[in-house]
């Protein structure tokens, strides 16, 4: 219960701050804490800048506790702290999934609806609060409610995608899906470049999942050559999602900063563009390969070194069409940046949160070293994206500046008239957050 | 270490003295658990013998169990009850001297009916009293010599003792101010146990390497011993 000091970061480990973490796991520790002043609010870390950083640091990942499953309609109610791994030990063999999924399975319920997370599915399914029936939300005051879209819809569309502004989500009412096999069904599409990448996205835009790997080395003709990854649910076959096939292995040092690139670049080069050499190919893959190809490595963000490393991603609206998406692109690999791989995906339509990211378009998520270089290449892409009407993913960013983040949401105003109504000034805030100019 | 395994219908009986923390618990299980899986709770506390004997008679009411766990316990820092007799005693009893009490009623019971197992938690520490927690190691170890005796007298009567040795692990107990050094995680700790109890092994260390670090440091010399900071 008693606050320790800690050094935390995001998943990019950088930036890195002295914090004061607390593992309140009463609610009457919560209230206490969040008494005191401005808390941030963090899950697992998953995010990868500074959104679940701060001074004082509330820490929900131990609240992972099961509430119900009503085995007919598959509503799960599970505390914030519990995981979508977790949900996928317990649901899965049963039948029962979540119904949105980011590209990691150790990320908390709670986080996951903070940052309103996308999958593979966006196009069809929309985003993870699409799949929410209610939450509980411990306000500034101390008060506990219970938001949905009906009883108090502004805080349900201010609290998803709202980065833990608008108070402490305690625990989740979840829509799963039910599905005859934990297997998925991957067809796979090398392509030879940006041209032929979107075709073929918006031709297989029927499968329920999809998504591509872009070499963001290659230049010229074939700028944008990529591996189409498109999935579907097997309609037989055991529900195991293999959660347990491999532990992951742990990398056991950090690397100094700068031998990353290489190993990085030529490990994901092989796995995902030069290992497959037909054009296409079609496999029964386990839930998590497909999903969770990176969580076979336990910390693979060490292999950027001490240093760290950001994660750029935005999303371009449809009817700008391919053009930024080659610009982008173009940037990234002219530039003096060890940045292998992207990947790329079709959202579908927005949803009416404030502050979620996906709208109708393409985005695109690249890892970089936080150097210098590596700043000025996100400056340079935040205009184009800026000019084209996109936006930039919060979940993801660690730097961009109160002038880009308020034209990426025009609606931010309304963001903070809510958090005012609601008591959530001044108590919730992140080092993102000031750093945004949030109240 | 409250993560049992919820393979088979299991009917769990939760004792404890906080009923919003049990009903938690109890949800926990059952919708984790596979079909048929169901909790009841009883809430009651361990302070003075009489009260011992009441909570351990009240939980024996919703039926004989198969497995009894006692894993109450508290880990109090040293510095306080070197300083405070009221927490020196209450540290021993709270450690050694209730859940000793629980163990013998327990089997008292199951003596009757002749089948079950009594799971006792202890601890690593009770291997080798150390500065940093000799207080709380003491009344493990006390515990560790009741186990043995008990498994002893058990010999014949269908059931079985066992000695949980857990090392440092990741719980509510661990957490905060003071605790150095790695931590095992609860599953892991948790399989062990369960895997233990299943060969009726009389004493668990979890995670096992703790067998071999323990008697490495039983072993060691007291003047090597004396100069270790631990
Ligand atoms: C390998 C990898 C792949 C990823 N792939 C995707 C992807 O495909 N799609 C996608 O959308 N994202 C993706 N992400 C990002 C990740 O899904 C999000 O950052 C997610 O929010 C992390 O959840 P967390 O539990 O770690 O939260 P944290 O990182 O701890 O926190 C994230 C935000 O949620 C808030 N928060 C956390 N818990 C609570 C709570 N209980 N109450 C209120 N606020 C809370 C925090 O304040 C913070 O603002 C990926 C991340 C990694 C590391
Ligand atoms: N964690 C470790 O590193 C470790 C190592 C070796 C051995 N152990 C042993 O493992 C067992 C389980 O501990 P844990 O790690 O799971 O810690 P824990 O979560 O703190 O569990 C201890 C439990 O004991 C209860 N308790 C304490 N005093 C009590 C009393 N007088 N009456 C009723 N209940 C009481 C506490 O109840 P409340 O919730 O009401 O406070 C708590 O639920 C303990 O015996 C501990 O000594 C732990």
């Amino acid at each position: 219960m008693s606050p320790r000091s800690v050094a935390l970061s995001g998943w990019g480990r950088w930036p890195q701050v002295e914090a004061e973490l607390t593992e309140a796991t009463t609610l009457d520790g919560i209230r206490g804490l969040v008494g005191l002043g401005a808390v941030s609010v963090r899950g697992a870390g998953r995010s990868y800048g500074d959104s679940s950083l701060g001074t004082r640091v509330l820490d929900m990942a131990h609240h992972t506790r099961m509430r119900s499953f009503d085995r007919d309609s598959g509503v799960a109610v599970v505390d914030a702290g519990a995981t979508i791994e977790d949900l996928l030990r317990v649901f899965a063999p049963r039948g029962w999934l979540p119904a949105v999924t980011p590209g990691t399975r150790f990320v908390t319920v709670g986080g996951a609806l903070a940052s309103d997370v996308h999958g593979k599915n966006h196009h069809a399914a929309g985003s993870f609060s699409d799949h929410v029936l209610w939450f509980e939300l411990l306000l500034g005051d101390g008060e506990v409610v219970r938001v949905s879209r009906e009883s108090l819809p502004e805080l349900f569309h201010a609290t998803a995608g709202g980065m833990g502004l608008t108070g402490v989500i305690l625990s989740v009412a979840l829509q799963l899906i039910p599905v005859r096999s934990g297997r998925i069904l991957q067809r796979s599409l090398k392509l030879p470049g940006i041209d032929a990448t979107v075709a073929a996205i918006e031709t297989n835009a029927n499968w329920t999942y999809s998504a591509a790997w872009i070499d963001c080395q290659a230049r010229g003709r074939s700028l944008g050559r990529s591996l189409l990854l498109l999935g579907e649910h097997d309609t037989d076959g055991g529900h195991d999602p293999a959660v347990n096939v491999r532990r992951p292995v742990a990398i056991p040092f950090v690397p100094p900063s700068g031998t990353l690139a290489r190993p990085v670049v030529s490990a994901f080069n092989t796995l995902y563009h030069g290992r497959q050499r037909a054009v296409e190919r079609t496999a029964l893959v386990s839930y998590t390969s497909f999903f969770h190809p990176l969580d076979a490595i336990a910390n693979w963000n060490l292999l950027y070194g001490k240093r760290g490393f950001l994660q750029y991603q935005f999303v371009t609206p449809a009817q700008a069409g391919a053009d930024p998406l080659r610009r982008a692109l173009a940037l990234i690999s002219q530039a003096p940046v060890p940045a292998p791989l992207a990947v790329l995906k079709a959202f579908g339509e927005a949803n009416s949160n404030l502050l979620s990211f996906p709208l109708r378009g393409y985005t695109l998520a690249v890892d970089m070293p936080a150097t210098a270089a590596a700043l000025e290449l996100c400056e340079r892409l935040d205009r184009l994206v800026l000019d084209c009407g996109g936006r930039i993913y919060l979940s993801k960013d660690a730097r961009m500046s109160p002038e880009t983040f308020r034209a990426c949401y025009p609606r931010w105003q309304e963001f903070e008239e809510i958090r005012a109504r609601h008591g959530a000034t001044g108590k919730f805030s992140t080092l993102q957050s000031t750093r945004l100019g949030l109240t | 270490m409250r993560r049992w395994c919820t393979e088979e219908p299991t009917h769990f009986v939760l004792v404890g003295r906080r009923e919003d923390t049990l009903r938690a618990i109890s949800e926990d299980l059952v919708t984790r658990g596979c079909d048929g899986t169901e909790a009841s709770i009883h809430v009651g506390a361990f302070r003075d013998s009489e009260e011992v004997a009441a909570t351990v008679a009240g939980a024996l009411e919703h039926g004989r169990p198969d497995i009894a766990l006692v894993a109450f316990g508290s880990l109090p820092e040293q510095a306080v009850v070197s300083a405070t007799a009221s927490a020196l005693t209450e540290a021993l009893e709270v450690n050694g001297v209730w859940p000793a009490l629980c163990a013998q009623l327990l089997f008292n019971a199951l003596r009757e009916e002749g089948a079950g197992r009594i799971v006792l938690l202890g601890s690593v520490a009770g291997d080798r009293g150390r500065r940093s927690n000799y207080a709380y190691g003491a009344a493990k170890s006390l515990l560790a010599t009741f186990a043995a005796g008990l498994a002893h007298a058990a010999v014949g009567t269908g059931v079985s003792v066992s000695l949980v040795k857990p090392g440092p692990t990741d719980t509510p107990m661990t957490r905060g101010a003071g605790t150095r050094g790695r931590l095992a995680a609860p599953d892991d700790v948790a399989r062990t146990i369960v895997a233990g109890v299943a060969r009726k092994q009389p004493v668990i260390y979890a995670p096992p390497r703790w067998r071999v670090i323990m008697a490495i440091i039983r072993a060691l010399p007291g003047p090597l011993f004396d100069r270790l900071d631990i």
